[in-house]
């Protein structure tokens, strides 16, 4: 008998899926609060060794979701589905034992799949979710929900109502451990009064996909046509928008905006590098900008503090401390990098392994898994020791996906927006 | 990507075309280092390298085929090549200054050896029939991982190709820019040694230097053979052309662990491979007080070469590469 690849332990599953404990351990895993226990509802999964799943759009984020599905014990990953035959060969090649699917009616239509991990172009997701919903299957869609309010709106509406069925968006950082315990680091006060937040995310690329015939560049390039795409602030900064809404525990309430196409001037009217300030309640603005031209300091977010400031990256965190700050006990024990003149203090959600308190700020952690991988396993617990409501969930990604979207026009109207608390409401 | 440098050059008409082409090559060299990297615990490798001596592990199409055609390289080069070599690169690796104990080189050797993977074609799973085994694709990897960036740019239509990994495998099809061949210069890192001319097909190139030590006052190698377990030391430099990158990567590096009886070796005879296998210059005492960190004391010689395009080995010995016009 043969086993999948991957690195959880299967006893542990079966032993936590067919017992009382497995929700609340389920919950503590993933959630920030825990809720009520629901009397007399079936543990989903309870009778299945795995989630029997499957990927619909298989782009290069389709593959990286099917990747992070084949290291998860709980998911089956059994069909794709992509309206590209190429594609449907290389999940062939590249997936064992997988069905594929030209249409994904098929795959809705098997009654053997549980759940599908939804990864299409973002304006082609509402009749996908809604329809899957619909066939009675878990989804997980990528994040924006959708390219215009309108249609993100009916997306938020038809998850809402689909009781007993789970719908997460995929916002990555709300369920990534090292996100998680700076969240609590943060919630706790540990940085006194927050000020303010600012946020970056610079590449070093064109943005534009090819392909071997003309009609296939076009769809591929969807992200660079003005009807279709949301832009770099709803495409790519969906993602720190909503870990600053989630880590401030507010929505923004006003977004202002500016970019021009700097560098890729190759016909496209989409900007390639942006900035952007969100306005929070009580002054605490976020400063962001996305650059697919200076790919200088990458990715990150920082928290200002009155008496440190914090910065996340890579799935890393250091906090830098105000000379009048409180001490905390337990950093005498930190590791400490230097960065220039500032020194930060290692905050690891793994502190409690030695190998990380030696690691370098620079080094990668060989047993690092993605924010990805973390997103699913949060679905797959869900499936089998739910039901609860994801931390992103429909209106989580409704909110995300709509501040996206009136970034990205704040952007292209060179304005401030307004965001009022009706923008909100699904 | 795979701890080295990887470039491109395309040439076509439309630059903003070939822009995004190149960046989704990188992008396929980068999963397949997600997939295949023996350093990341949670890479597809990692995961049957846990789990196949307990017993057999699925694996995908793509991978049983990469692991089928190591092993064919494995048993064609009689056992030159040896993705299963990672306990006798460790032994030597670790930080030391005296040699291994003939114990030690002797218990890596036996969890040694790519006959010891069983292969199932049928049901796609792979098993060890010892406990300890590990596959490292780090001889192949980069070879492959070039050739999957290349069936993707051909199949986007490009017509003229260079994509190397680390300057050791390079691949390349159609003209350069000037409408001729692509010119390859092979050299030791020191001492330009060869030039040659490839239009389409891949050349990989394996080399001693740049990561010696020293070890009980002598000079060893990286390249371990995996029929004794000790460093090679009687080549200095081999260099293998052929149509596969993956196949060509594997084959420079079983070609310097045969050195000179790479001539008479299957793989290297075939019609469309080329080889080339440069000795140490001769000999002088290898000790700390050398300088430089090479084998001998002037370029290495060129022991045989067959079947190179246009292979020009012309450049007299003790001329080096930086006083070259």
């Amino acid at each position: 008998m043969s086993r999948q690849l991957s690195a959880d332990s299967p006893g542990r599953r079966d032993f936590l899926k067919k017992s009382s404990l497995g929700t609340l351990t389920g919950v503590l895993a993933l959630g920030e609060e825990i809720p009520p226990t629901e009397k007399n509802q079936p543990v989903r999964g309870a009778d299945q060794d795995s989630m029997a799943c499957a990927v619909i759009g298989y782009g290069p984020w389709g593959r990286e979701i099917a990747s992070a599905l084949t290291r998860n014990t709980d998911a089956n990953l059994v069909a794709v589905c992509d309206n590209f035959p190429i594609m449907l060969r290389r999940a062939e090649r590249s997936l064992p034992g997988i069905s594929t699917h030209l249409d994904y009616r098929e795959v809705l239509e098997n009654a053997d799949i549980s759940a599908v991990f939804i990864a299409t172009p973002t304006h082609l997701h509402r009749e996908i979710v809604i329809d899957a919903l619909d066939a009675g299957k878990h989804v997980y869609c990528e994040a924006p929900v959708a390219a215009t309010i309108e249609e993100a709106r009916l997306i938020a509406r038809a998850a809402r109502d689909a009781d007993g069925l789970i719908f997460q968006g995929g916002l990555l950082y709300r369920t990534e451990p090292q996100y998680r315990s700076v969240f609590g680091f943060i919630r706790s006060g540990a940085v006194g009064k927050m000020v303010m937040a600012r946020a970056q995310y610079h590449v070093k690329n064109s943005w534009r996909r090819a392909s071997a015939t003309a009609e296939r560049t076009k769809a591929l390039n969807w992200r660079l046509d003005n009807d279709l795409s949301i832009g770099l602030m709803g495409e790519i900064g969906i993602q720190q928008i909503d870990t600053v809404m989630w880590i401030l525990g507010n929505r923004p309430t006003a977004v202002s905006g500016f970019g021009s196409v700097m560098f890729w001037r190759d016909g496209r009217e989409i900007p390639d590098v942006v900035q952007s300030i969100l306005e929070f309640p009580s002054g605490k603005n976020l400063i962001f900008d996305i650059s697919l031209v200076s790919s200088f300091d990458a990715m990150y977010e920082v928290f200002y503090g009155s008496d440190s400031t914090i910065v996340l990256r890579d799935s890393k965190a250091w906090m830098f401390k105000e000379v009048d700050a409180p001490m905390l006990g337990w950093e005498v024990y930190a590791r400490r990098d230097q960065f220039y003149t500032e020194t930060g203090i290692a905050l690891l959600a793994n502190a409690t392994k030695l190998d990380a308190l030696s690691q370098k700020a620079t080094d990668v952690d060989p047993d690092a898994e993605t924010p990805l991988y973390h997103a699913i396993k949060s679905f797959t617990d869900n499936f089998f020791f739910g039901p609860y409501d994801p931390v992103a969930n429909w209106q989580t990604s409704f909110d995300a996906t709509v501040v996206g979207i009136k970034s990205n026009e704040a952007i292209l109207r060179r304005t401030r927006i307004e965001l009022g608390p009706d923008l909100f409401n699904v | 990507m795979m701890a080295t440098r990887f470039e491109l050059v395309l040439r076509g008409e439309n630059k903003s075309h070939l822009q995004a082409l190149g960046e989704a090559a990188f992008d396929e060299i980068g999963a397949i280092e997600r997939r295949f990297s023996y350093y990341r615990s949670n890479s597809e490798l990692s995961l049957l390298n846990q789990g196949a001596f307990e017993g057999p592990v699925s694996v995908a199409p793509d991978f049983l085929d990469l692991l089928k055609s190591a092993k064919d390289l494995f048993t064609a080069t009689g056992g030159a090549f040896d993705p299963t070599i990672g306990p006798l690169m460790k032994l030597w690796a670790a930080p030391r200054t005296s040699l291994p104990a003939p114990e030690e080189i002797a218990d890596a050797l036996s969890r040694t050896g790519m006959h010891h993977v069983h292969i199932d074609s049928e049901n796609s799973t792979i098993s060890y029939a010892i406990d300890g085994l590990e596959i490292d694709l780090g001889g192949i990897a980069k070879g492959y991982a070039i050739e999957m960036a290349m069936e993707f740019l051909i199949a986007a239509g490009v017509e003229n190709i260079l994509l190397h990994g680390g300057t050791s495998t390079v691949a390349t099809l159609g003209t350069s820019f000037e409408g001729l061949p692509w010119k390859i210069g092979i050299s030791d890192q020191q001492n330009l040694l060869a030039t040659i001319e490839l239009v389409t097909g891949s050349l990989s190139v394996s080399a001693q230097s740049g990561k010696m030590r020293i070890m009980d006052d002598r000079l060893y190698g990286h390249i371990v053979d995996p029929a004794n377990g000790h460093p090679v030391s009687h080549t200095a430099v081999a260099a293998v052309v052929c149509p596969l990158a993956s196949e060509c990567d594997a084959l420079s590096t079983a070609a310097l662990v045969l050195g000179g009886e790479a001539r008479h070796s299957n793989p290297f005879s075939e019609a469309t491979h080329g080889v080339a296998v440069w000795q140490p210059s001769p000999m002088q005492p290898q000790t700390r007080s050398q300088t430089k960190l090479q084998s001998g004391s002037g370029p290495p010689r060129l022991v045989f070469q067959s079947g190179l395009p246009e292979f020009l080995p012309q450049y007299p010995e003790g001329i080096s590469r930086s006083v070259l016009p």
